[in-house]
């Protein structure tokens, strides 16, 4: 076992670094250029120098004149160091930034997770086990509800129904307008406070595929031949299926949650921008769409490594749930 | 303005490059120890001003300093791969342009830089960085920007004179007249950036000592300002202030005030859900409907502020226009008569949609414009000016092409043909009616570029969907792209990809045209626009104070800028700020909010019910 995770970890490592290689050529071919934008905010200003000459001069100090190859490996010899660069357009080191904006999206993310887990793996059970029953044609048209809703589309809706008409929650922000006047608990429940309707956006949007693919697997164990043998044997049907079915439709399950792990730390870029949260995803976008390479290599290569550690979890936790699979 | 103006001043003001009324007799007479140091040179021995300690110490800071410099250069170079580490002093200093002898070293080639810029170290440093400046990386830099008297020197600045408790003259000693914008600067709190001990105006003592400016330099990076909040933090996508109860115009009657991130689309529902409280929206028919809706009143009606918002407008400093490359769109020269042929019949054609579009996006809360000036401008040309003509109303043979009677069919009709003739002017080949071939140089087919979010939401795109038709109906085929991200658009007119384009400028407080229309002008190259006669009227009309002048000089400029055909100013838009008037006390909201001047102006009188 531990000779396959460290021949996983190698093999994770070189396919880092080409990963990192094709999202820095990537950023480097961006049509939106951060230098160019300030370059030419620079050349507006009144007997400035020209654009190409604060190009050429930005170029310099930001070190945008070499090729992408030469950059990259100058990119890659910093972090070696530990060194990860400041943020051109939040002109705080990246590390800062990153920490400053990634809590709230994990925490946001993380209890959503929970959420979707709760909600969806009892529902695809219950529909898998009532096939075609009323209540299983009910979740099934939840869950495609649920698919089908674009993101924006029922963050507004929620918006429009709880703030507008309703006026349970503020529009937008993590933050009411009197939250410094608040004591600790205060302020920690108006945080929860604002973060409601985010979260069941989130969940509402997430459960419906996790849902179908919980009821998908557990109908397929429910036809396997040893659930009809334990039902022959005269099993309780709870026990059928909670004790059998169910531990069997995990296996396929943890794929998908090992594979979920880099979704808790990159944040909800279009619920995040919808309500006005300062988190990961939305500063990620911003990042991006202004071309501020440091931040954006940071945060890509930051999600590459949590999808690499995911998925050599997911390959452990199999070996942990299906004793079928052992690793060699 | 003193600390601006002191002879040993070097951050980045320019004020003290004004025609100040005894300026140059102020910042005379004194230089830095610095200066006066590196101008004596190594083997000086007169120690009048400074003494031999301070001289050797300065050359050793300088020579360490130097040898750091060149280093970063050194280091630059082998990271972009144009020298190895192996390299000598001499391979390395040719890449960065400087012949130094084969065994020279680092010294030295800082000693040959000297030597080319004459000892002008500023000159040095700025042009030859690789990275830190040459006084970020001495030592002591700070113990030798203390000034020295070294002639006669005035106390004071006659130009500058107090005539109030809050309140003086500036006097210039010739006519410039954007100088008057130089003088817009951030008030500095005197008890934080100076020494109240050190103030007496009457005996021209300025809170600070002349040429010893280290106690605000102490403070830059520590900034104060002097307004009537102040700054907290800024939290969860939230800048927190609080009053600043010392605030010259008074303690603002509001304690806290927060400034909130939010997305545009948000921000009525955000006054009506009572998260925000003041907010400026797009100013849109759509804004207008939703506002009118919060209030009770009808869609249709006139009526817009009422129980829930509060609304005002005022002209936008700015205007939306349509561009045309001149370096693009052209026939041989940029400003040969077939160039200004083709883009007057591309321009005859846009302009003729400018009115159905900007209706259809703003209504009332934006007017299509004439000429290229913001309507808020006291320059722009008025409607019943004698000579105020519609832009692009006339045919290549100079006859007026729309008459009061026609329909907006007849026009849409009468601005095809009269493109046909500019089309023929510009050695198209026009028959029946329809365009069949281009002169050499020229195109059937050109791009206009705009900004829509990928989806057609801008102010001019319906004018671009009509024109595209019309052109087709005439045999020539306009492309519209529209970019999703704006940023696309400015680097393409910067790479002279765009051949025309849909934007809008910001204006300022003068009419001034130097930034755009002047060769040398910073935006200049965005239509590139070289004109003998418009570049002489715009200096001209810098050197005068007389508006009605002035206002004849700049009829004159806008004249020129037509006739290029390079901008089709399109419409003039309304802006709005909204105030929820559950929560704020409209009242105590300045009355005299125009484009100018804003309702942040008195904020420190606004309350809340």
């Amino acid at each position: 076992m531990r000779k396959y995770i460290i021949k996983r970890l190698l093999i994770s490592v070189v396919i880092l670094f080409f990963v990192a290689f094709a999202i820095y050529a990537l950023m480097r071919c961006l049509p939106t250029s951060y230098l160019e934008s300030i370059a030419r905010q620079k050349s507006l200003q009144p007997n400035s120098k020209s654009f190409e000459e604060w190009m050429e001069q930005l170029s310099a100090i930001y070190s945008m004149d070499k090729g992408i190859v030469p950059g990259f490996f100058s990119w890659l010899g910093n972090v070696l160091q530990g060194n990860f660069g400041d943020s051109w357009k939040w002109t705080v080191p990246v590390v800062e930034k990153f920490k400053d904006t990634v809590w709230v999206s994990f925490v946001m993310g993380a209890i959503a997770f929970v959420l979707e887990l709760i909600i969806a793996i009892p529902l695809g059970v219950i529909a898998a086990t009532k096939q075609y029953s009323k209540v299983d044609s009910l979740i099934s048209i939840i869950a495609l509800a649920g698919i089908s809703l674009p993101t924006f589309f029922f963050a507004s809706l929620l918006k429009l129904v709880f703030s507008v008409k309703l006026g349970w929650f503020d529009l937008f922000g993590l933050v009411g307008r009197n939250h410094e006047t608040l004591d600790a608990m205060g302020k920690l429940l108006d945080k929860a406070h604002h973060l409601v309707l985010p979260i069941v956006t989130l969940v509402v949007v997430s459960i419906g595929g996790l849902m179908r693919y919980t009821r998908t697997n557990m109908l397929e164990v429910l036809n396997a031949d040893y659930i009809r043998t334990a039902r022959a044997k005269g099993l309780p049907e709870r026990k059928v299926i909670y004790h059998h079915a169910f531990r069997n439709t995990l296996i396929p399950l943890v794929t998908i949650i090992g594979g979920s792990l880099p979704g808790l730390f990159s944040g909800a870029l279009i619920t995040e921008t919808l309500y006005a949260i300062n988190g990961i995803g939305f500063a990620s976008y911003h990042s991006l769409i202004s071309g501020d390479i440091p931040f954006s290599m940071f945060y890509l290569v930051f999600l590459a490594v949590l999808t690499l550690v995911g998925n050599l979890i997911s390959d452990i936790l199999y070996a942990v749930v299906d004793p079928r699979v052992r690793i060699a | 303005m003193y600390v601006l103006s002191d002879p040993t001043y070097d951050g980045s003001s320019t004020f003290f490059s004004l025609p100040v009324e005894g300026m140059e007799a102020y910042r005379s007479g004194m230089d830095t120890l610095f200066n006066l140091i590196a101008a004596a040179g190594r083997d000086n021995t007169d120690f009048t001003l400074w003494t031999e300690e301070q001289q050797t110490a300065l050359w050793a800071d300088i020579d360490q300093a130097g040898i750091k410099f060149v280093t970063e250069i050194k280091d630059y170079l082998i990271a972009a791969g144009y020298n190895t580490a192996e390299d000598s002093v001499a391979t390395w200093a040719a890449n960065w342009g400087f012949e130094v002898a084969e065994d020279a070293d680092e010294a030295a080639l800082f000693a040959a830089m000297v030597e080319q810029y004459e000892g002008d170290y500023a000159t040095l440093s700025s042009t030859e960085a690789a990275g830190s400046s040459l006084f970020d990386l001495m030592e002591n830099y700070s113990d030798y920007t203390i000034g020295i008297t070294v002639g006669e020197t005035a106390p004071s600045i006659t130009g500058i004179q107090k005539t109030g408790e809050n309140t003086l003259r500036v006097v210039l000693t010739k006519v410039d007249a954007p100088a008057i914008y130089s003088l817009s600067l951030a008030i500095a709190p005197l008890h934080y950036y100076g020494d109240e001990a050190a103030y007496d105006y009457e005996n021209n003592k300025f809170g600070f000592t002349k040429g010893d400016l280290s106690i605000v330099r102490a403070k830059t990076t520590v900034p104060m300002g002097a307004g009537p909040y102040k700054f907290v933090k800024f939290e969860n996508g939230t800048v927190y202030f609080e009053a600043n109860d010392s605030y010259y115009l008074g303690a603002p009657k509001t304690k806290n005030v927060n400034f909130v991130e939010m997305q545009d689309a948000d921000k009525l529902n955000g006054v009506v859900t009572g998260t925000i409280d003041i907010t400026d929206p797009s100013f849109d028919t759509e804004t207008v409907k939703a506002i009118k809706k919060a209030n009770g009143f009808a869609e249709d009606g006139e009526d817009i502020s009422g129980d829930k918002i509060t609304v005002d407008t005022v002209d936008n400093l700015g205007y939306g226009y349509l561009g045309i490359s001149a370096n693009v769109v052209k026939i041989g020269e940029p400003g040969s008569d077939a160039s200004k042929a083709l883009r007057k019949a591309l321009a005859t054609v846009f302009a003729v949609y400018r009115d159905v579009s900007v209706d259809t996006y703003y209504g009332e809360r934006a007017s299509v414009i004439n000429y290229p000036i913001s309507n808020t401008s006291w320059a722009a040309p008025q409607a019943t000016d004698a000579d105020y003509k519609v832009a692009f109303s006339v045919d290549a043979q100079g006859n007026d092409i729309y008459t009061s009677d026609m329909t907006a069919e007849d026009r849409y009709a009468a601005a095809k043909a009269a493109a046909l003739t500019f089309f023929e002017a510009a050695g198209y080949t026009v028959e029946n009616g329809k365009i069949t071939a281009a002169p050499e140089g020229a195109e059937m087919s050109y791009e206009v570029w705009i900004p829509a979010d990928g989806t057609g939401d801008h102010p001019s795109f319906m004018m671009l969907a009509e024109a595209e038709k019309a052109f087709e109906e005439i045999g020539f085929d306009l492309v519209i792209k529209d970019l999703a991200n704006s940023s696309d658009l400015w680097t393409g007119i910067e790479a002279e990809e765009v051949p025309m384009w849909c934007a809008a400028w910001g204006a300022g407080v003068d009419p001034d045209m130097y930034q755009i229309y002047h060769p040398e002008g910073g935006s200049n190259y965005m239509y590139d626009i070289n004109d003998d006669e418009l570049t002489q009227l715009i200096l001209d009309a810098r050197e005068s104070l007389d508006q009605t002048y002035r206002k004849t000089m700049y009829k004159q400029c806008l004249d020129i800028i037509v006739d290029w055909a390079v901008e089709i100013p399109v419409y003039q838009r309304q802006n709005a700020v909204i105030f929820s008037t559950e929560r704020v006390n409209i009242d105590t909201v300045t009355p005299d909010i125009t484009t100018f001047y804003g309702w942040m102006a008195e904020i420190q009188n606004i309350e809340m019910n």
